[in-house]
């Protein structure tokens, strides 16, 4: 026999415990009535039974509300740490209020991340939505304690990198690898200096801001995908050489040599783009 | 003096810029609903596919569905 120990705040609080059997899944509701307030409540079950509250003790971490309120704790979760919203969200069925919460949290920095990548509005949405989607499906081997954020950066950037070597495989690189190699066979040097083409992002007016947004993916867009994923993981994700060359099965030296590559072919890129965009600059 | 430009900086601007014209985010409920896999989606159809043990199963989700 089981005891529930959990003292009432108040006599018109009702309290509800869950039990399975072992074998046909059964939940019992109990006691979930109005009782005239005793100290504590005693819950019967047979010593074959568990005791939902008892599994949700071993995965919720420390100080997870374990009780329900109704309209309070929906004005509260925005302010839930991740351990919490995930808990929440493992549970079958998921909590939609803690998945919003968790997916507008993220979302800004995934679209982003899937943005300079993809280099295009719609396929980064799809990216970024398919993400959360892979991360839906297998929701329960979640880890509350994990790094989510970091986590499903790596599920968009896997299916990228996937969607790409799918390309490759069917030939529908080939017209980008020739632009970028085309680029690299140009004469500008590597020491070309872009302080006269491209100005401080911070000073910019919202128009040439526009304009040096398309520029910056004109470039990314120039470069090989395999050199685009090197350079964000480098500059943006903050990955080192090693952590990169691991990934791709190459040496440390091999990925500097691709990154400065990428950097060098990302500044013929602009230069070539802002001497085009901007003439005036250059009389 | 010249300087030459910061590419790693250029990146980083172009990220904020991405954050602040991303999309409305996705609802919760509508993730959860395309999360779901298709033979839940459309029982009937996975009962078409697997005549017989998938049958069985198929019929025990319509079953619960209409439950």
């Amino acid at each position: 026999m089981a005891t529930c120990s959990r003292q009432r705040s108040s006599p018109g609080h009702t309290c509800r415990a869950f039990s399975f059997g072992r074998n046909d899944v059964l939940l019992i509701m109990y006691a979930s009535m109005r009782a005239p307030a005793p100290k504590y409540v005693r819950v019967v079950s047979t010593t074959s039974e568990l005791r939902l509250m008892d599994i949700e003790n071993q995965t919720a971490p420390t100080g997870y509300p374990s009780s329900s309120h109704g309209a309070r704790r929906e004005d509260s979760r925005s302010a839930w740490p991740d351990a919490w919203l995930i808990t929440a969200v493992r549970r079958e069925p998921a909590d939609e209020a803690s998945l919003d919460v968790l997916v507008k949290r993220y979302w800004k920095t995934l679209f982003a991340r899937c943005q300079i990548l993809a280099l295009d509005r719609e396929a980064a949405s799809d990216f970024a939505q398919e993400a959360w989607l892979r991360v839906l499906r297998a929701r329960n081997t979640l880890e509350p304690d994990g790094n989510f954020h970091a986590y499903i950066i790596t599920v968009a950037t896997n299916l990228w990198r996937d969607r790409n070597r799918t390309d490759r495989r069917a030939g529908a690189m080939a017209d980008s690898r020739l632009a970028s190699l085309d680029a690299t066979s140009s004469d500008h040097g590597e020491s070309i200096a872009l302080v006269d083409v491209v100005p401080d992002a911070g000073t910019l007016s919202m128009d040439e801001q526009v304009l040096l947004k398309m520029d910056i993916d004109t470039a990314l867009q120039r470069l090989s995908p395999q050199l685009r994923d090197v350079l964000v993981s480098r500059f943006i994700a903050g990955e080192s050489a090693a952590e990169i060359g691991r990934r791709y099965d190459r040496t440390e030296q091999t990925i500097s040599g691709w990154v400065r590559e990428a950097v060098r072919e990302m500044r013929i890129h602009l230069g070539e783009s802002r001497n085009y965009h901007a003439p005036a600059d250059t009389r | 003096m010249r300087r030459e430009f910061d590419i790693e900086q250029l990146l980083r601007w172009r990220l904020e810029r991405a954050e602040s014209d991303a999309p409305l985010p996705p609802a919760g409920l509508h993730l959860l609903e395309r999360a779901r896999p298709w033979w839940e989606l459309w029982p009937e159809r996975f009962a078409a596919h697997v005549p017989v043990e998938g049958g069985v199963l198929a019929r025990t989700i319509v079953e619960g569905k209409k439950q």
